[in-house]
């Protein structure tokens, strides 16, 4: 009769600043919340382990009614149950997916969140609108909506059985609002599409805008909009805050293709360069904005002690760079996103550089200085037909073959150049 | 000034100077004033969504006591 009722891990209604549960927690194991909140943030540090566990908590753990009570159905909302398995499929390394669901985002390399931080955004995004329409939601019903129902059903029902199994009321078809539910879940969802799809269309416009020289322009309407919210606030309305997103759709590509210097004024399109004297190679090199770079060495003449420099600059693509395999390559190759691969070489990710400085022998040199904003560099003894098929994408196994014969090729590279 | 203060919308006032700040940099970065990486700059747009999250789960958790 008298017995404490057991303490259960529940969701803070009190003492939350996104869905509760650190606050819960800390309830639970009786410690101060901004510790649980600071293990969080620092677990999510490791390759966002804290975001997935967080989500997932979010989900099995039923919110407290304010009595230390599970409040409502104790059913998860399907906003959380969708945020958790959008941001675990979006989290997890490609290697549990295979090469085809996240192969476009696939940009692991050394730097784990450089592989991830796109996605890492847009969970964060997702959570940040989960928790705009959820605060939505409440404001008009005023309270909370799991007590009410709860506090109908004990008045209606006289039998303890009631007050054993009382969520089972709240799925009955007596429930007045679940069909209202569904329904708005569904225009929730159609608009959230309308809304994805519209601000991809922004997106697009401001990186385009930026990568052809008017990023002053996208910048100037990003700072007005952060000075109209910050203005905005002192009239103490929220009525400003939906200037947040578009503010942000227009930020983050305008500052990721600024930051990369990418720049779409060298051309679109394939080109195919097979110099067959080192005059024919022109001193400012190539360079392309958008496509499918190809610069075919291997038809030059090479003779011991040559040097020739060669500089390409690629804005989005593939640039595949071809060279005899007596020729001794000194590279520095740069891709702000991306891949480079350079005779046996490879870096991956954001910032990704092969910076190869060979010994110096009497063996032909080149010394190449290749870029790229977005996309791939690859400088092998094979033929550009070799490299370039099937290597447009961006998936986890686009360097296998080549990764299998590296070890081979950089020893081969390193004997060239001592000769 | 308390009256101030309560009429004051956290969210909009530090998303706005988060989006001011980034707009800044875009701005510096095309103009070539300054030269971020590409990872500097994703990790600052990272931050700034960041800080707007919080702003805003602070500004609820303030206006729902």
């Amino acid at each position: 009769m008298n017995d404490q009722p057991r303490k259960r891990l529940l969701r803070s209604r009190d003492d939350r600043v996104l869905a509760g549960v650190a606050g819960g927690i800390a309830n639970y194991l009786d410690v101060d919340p901004t510790l649980v909140r600071i293990a969080f943030v620092a677990a999510t540090l490791f390759g966002g382990l804290g975001i997935v566990a967080y989500l997932v908590l979010a989900i099995v753990t039923p919110n407290d009614d304010g009595t230390g009570a599970p409040a409502g159905d104790g059913r998860p909302s399907p906003w959380l149950v969708v945020l958790a398995v959008l941001a675990v499929l979006i989290l997890l390394p490609g290697p549990f997916f295979g090469p085809f669901l996240l192969a476009p985002f696939h940009w692991g390399g050394g730097w784990w969140w450089g592989g991830s931080l796109w996605l890492i955004l847009l969970a964060g995004g997702a959570v940040w609108l989960f928790l705009t329409l959820r605060g939505r939601d409440r404001e008009p019903s005023g309270g909370e909506p799991g007590t009410t129902r709860e506090t109908a059903a004990v008045a209606d029902e006289t039998t303890a059985a009631t007050f054993e199994q009382p969520t089972r009321r709240l799925e009955g078809p007596e429930s007045p609002d679940r069909g209202h539910r569904v329904l708005r879940a569904i225009a929730i969802v159609v608009l959230v599409c309308a809304a994805a799809i519209a601000a991809l269309c922004v997106a697009a416009i401001a990186a385009w805008a930026t990568a052809t020289g008017h990023g002053a322009i996208v910048a100037g309407v990003v700072i007005a909009i952060g000075a109209v919210l910050a203005v905005g606030a002192f009239t103490g309305e929220a009525r400003w805050r939906w200037l947040i997103a578009p503010a942000l759709v227009l930020a983050l590509p305008a500052g990721a293709v600024a930051a990369g210097d990418v720049r779409f004024d060298g051309g679109i399109g394939e080109r195919d360069y097979r110099p067959t004297s080192a005059s024919q190679v022109p001193e400012d090199g190539y360079s392309l904005g958008i496509g499918h770079l190809v610069v075919d060495l291997r038809g030059l003449p090479w003779h011991r002690d040559q040097l020739l420099e060669l500089e390409t600059d690629m804005g989005l693509g593939q640039t595949v760079i071809s060279v005899p395999s007596e020729l001794c390559v000194q590279a520095n190759a740069t891709a702000s996103a991306g891949d480079v691969f350079v005779r046996g070489q490879r870096s991956s990710g954001v910032d990704a550089e092969v910076d190869e400085n060979p010994p110096h022998g009497r063996a032909p040199r080149l010394v190449l200085d290749s870029e790229t904003d977005a996309g791939q560099i690859v400088v092998s003894d094979r033929p550009p037909e070799e490299l370039s098929e099937e290597r447009h994408g961006f998936g986890p196994r686009r360097f296998d073959d080549l990764d299998e014969g590296a070890d081979e090729e950089r020893a081969e590279a390193a004997r060239t150049c001592s000769r | 000034m308390s009256e101030m203060s309560e009429r004051l919308d956290l969210t909009s006032l530090v998303a706005g100077l988060a989006i001011a700040v980034i707009g800044a940099l875009i701005l510096l970065q095309v103009e070539d004033t300054i030269d971020l990486a590409t990872g500097w700059m994703l990790s600052a747009l990272a931050a700034a969504c960041g800080v707007v999250l919080l702003a805003s789960g602070l500004g609820a958790r303030r206006g729902g006591a």
